[in-house]
């Protein structure tokens, strides 16, 4: 039997905060260490397609295809910056109303991990990035996921989004009966401003906090203006501005995962 | 500026539920290896017995079409989602283990292995691996025994399993034996002689056979309890747990038998039936298949279902009225409450007594006028 592939699930439980920005500028760095990465768009604002600078999908050629009953294996997949080794499953507004079927629908938790189990990705990696607010799609996420990464930009809405979500998860890992639960692998400090006095002091109140949920802290990611720069020409920080600092931010997170690869493939 | 609030307390149910999952999953890694230290038990039995028949006459290729289901097999409930999960993992993984067979001329009688050859036939497989075994000469205690004290075994087939053991050993006939077995266990419980026959489950036979005659009782219900006694069960508890299921209604039958239905639930659904609702025989049978499935799909508790079947009661008899002895007393006490007796009293008690009884009357009109 083959290696189960590493699927990332990316939730947060609040918006803004960095989500696609990470499930993007990972994928790059992931490519870079020679590894092939499906990023799938489970959130109807399908904001991965301005990162990736691609043009709206049809509904067809998007992921409600893969929800859909009929799905007959052929993912709907384009590859993001003319990188074959990085191809997209592109979001759909339409997600939101696949959300509110899937709550009746038989195994309703599970198609997204269906899928991929019955008609398995070729890539190395899969990266799920999700809606803002928990619910079916996000998990659907969960039970697809091999891993969990939590980005938390360090202000009261988005740490209490994740505190909330880190509970849920371990209710909702339970209630999924997923064997074993998918673990967090990182609290991913995002939006990060050090001249902002708030940021200054939760960031140094965060490594307790991960501690005591026995979650790795990852390193923080800065905020910066050229990422929104970077994603209004659909392009990663690094491609875009390649000796810009804050391309190296992700570089721990992206080490950690293709160790993740090589371990499930010895 | 006011103090920024402190992160970590947001953070407390997060932690709680990181702890307390922690906790759970260390409680289970030791429930495993108590399991696996304690009894070594069925599996572990069943898989020395393939080893010595594979070792003795080695594995067999046999047509699953010439393999017999064993008619005493006990476990007369599978489950298709059980036999569905076996399928899969033996279409993905292939067979893992041999069947046990009992060849019987040209044909096979199933030992071990019902779930197996379930699937297999789902499967279409055309063979099975198979090891062989001799024909044992009491099949079907052999297979109660092995089964009885297996939990999955359900109470109805249980019961039925029992019966029928019960009526191959005593010569009794099967739907005698329920009532014989609650008049002596009722008579004992009389005679303070119940716990007598209770300790005699873990007794060797012998004790159990000169226990039993101490007891007083007749031939036919000697006969009886030493079967239960010598198949380890302890009668009292036959009698209230299984022996029930054996008159459940066909529609808690099936539940049990193909949902998954626990007996002690079933038996709290027999109260809804057209006796207590006052109401005609197909509406309370539809009223009970409603209430099953709920319970089913709910994963009620027991004593949620008792209350569910209390306000399925509730809709069809209205609470019944009963001379109340308070009431009585309390007419008596007024009326002995003489004119020279109040004349004595003082005006504030007269006005207290006054406002009780105003506020009585009230009361009962409302219920009066209902």
């Amino acid at each position: 039997m083959p290696k189960q592939k590493i699927v990332i699930g990316i939730l947060a439980n609040a918006g803004g905060v960095g989500k696609t920005t990470l499930a993007v500028h990972l994928a790059y760095e992931l490519c870079k260490r020679s590894q092939t990465v499906a990023l799938i768009d489970l959130d109807p604002q399908r904001a991965l397609d301005v990162f990736c600078g691609l043009p709206s999908a049809e509904i067809e050629n998007s992921v409600v295809r893969v929800f859909g009953k009929d799905f007959d294996g052929n993912w709907p997949l384009v590859s993001a910056w003319s990188n074959p080794d990085i191809e997209v499953c592109q979001g759909h507004p339409q997600m939101a109303q696949v959300a509110n079927d899937l709550v009746i629908r038989r195994r309703g938790e599970y198609v997204l991990a269906d899928r991929l189990k019955t008609h398995p990705l070729r890539h190395d990696v899969i990266i799920l990035d999700c809606p803002a607010t928990i619910g079916i799609i996000c998990e659907n996420a969960i039970a697809a996921s091999t891993g969990l990464l939590v980005p938390i930009q360090l202000e009261m809405k988005s740490v209490s989004g994740v505190a909330d979500l880190v509970q849920w998860l371990i209710g909702i890992a339970d209630d999924l009966m997923l064997d074993p639960h998918p673990p967090i692998l990182g609290l991913i400090p995002s939006l990060y401003d050090n001249s902002r006095a708030i940021h200054r002091q939760y960031l140094q109140q965060l490594p307790e906090v991960a501690e005591q949920l026995r979650v790795k802290l990852y390193p923080q990611i800065r905020d910066s203006s050229e990422f929104k720069n970077a994603s209004a020409n659909g392009l990663p920080l690094q491609k875009y501005r390649p000796a810009h600092p804050a391309g190296k931010d992700f570089k721990t997170i992206a080490d950690d995962i293709v160790t993740l690869v090589r371990k499930g493939k010895l | 500026m006011a103090k920024l609030p402190k992160i970590s307390e947001r953070f407390t149910g997060a932690i709680q539920a990181t702890d307390q999952a922690q906790k759970i999953a260390q409680l289970q890694a030791e429930i495993e290896t108590l399991r696996s230290s304690q009894a070594p038990e069925l599996e572990q039995q069943i898989e020395e017995l393939r080893k010595q028949l594979l070792a003795e006459e080695g594995e067999l290729e046999i047509d699953v079409m010439a393999i017999d289901p064993n008619p005493y097999q006990p476990r007369q409930t599978l489950t298709t989602e059980s036999i569905q999960t076996i399928a899969r993992s033996m279409e993905k993984d292939g067979q893992i283990a041999p069947v046990i067979v009992i060849a019987q001329g040209d044909r096979y009688l199933l030992w071990d292995g019902q779930r197996r050859w379930s699937a297999a036939k789902l499967l279409g497989w055309k063979t099975l691996r198979a090891v062989k075994a001799l024909m044992p000469e009491d099949l079907h205690r052999k297979a109660l025994l092995t089964f009885i004290h297996h939990e999955d075994l359900n109470p109805l087939d249980k019961a039925e399993a029992i019966i029928k053991e019960l009526t191959i050993a005593t010569g009794i006939e099967a739907g005698e034996i329920p009532t014989i077995l609650s008049t002596v266990l009722r008579r004992l419980e009389r005679s303070d002689q119940a716990n007598q026959l209770t300790a005699l489950v873990t007794a060797t036979t012998e004790a159990q056979v000169s226990g039993v005659q101490s007891l007083e009782v007749n031939q036919n219900e000697e006969k009886i309890l030493l079967v239960l006694l010598d198949l380890a069960l302890n009668p009292a508890s036959v009698k209230a747990n299984l022996m029930p299921m054996l008159s459940l209604p066909k529609d808690l039958k099936i539940a049990i038998r193909e949902q998954g239905l626990k007996g002690a639930h079933a038996l709290a659904l027999t109260v809804i039936s057209a006796k207590t609702l006052k109401t005609s025989e197909r509406q309370a049978t539809k009223e009970r298949i409603a209430a099953t499935n709920q319970v089913i799909k709910q994963e009620l508790t027991v004593a949620k279902t008792r209350e569910l079947v209390a306000q399925i009661k509730a809709k069809y008899v209205k609470p019944e009225t009963s001379q109340s002895k308070e009431v009585t007393t309390v007419v008596r006490g007024v009326e002995k409450l003489s004119k020279t007796v109040m004349t004595s009293t003082s005006p504030e008690q007269l006005t207290q007594l006054r406002q009780i009884l105003q506020q009585k009357l009230s009361e009962i009109d409302e219920i009066l006028n209902q």
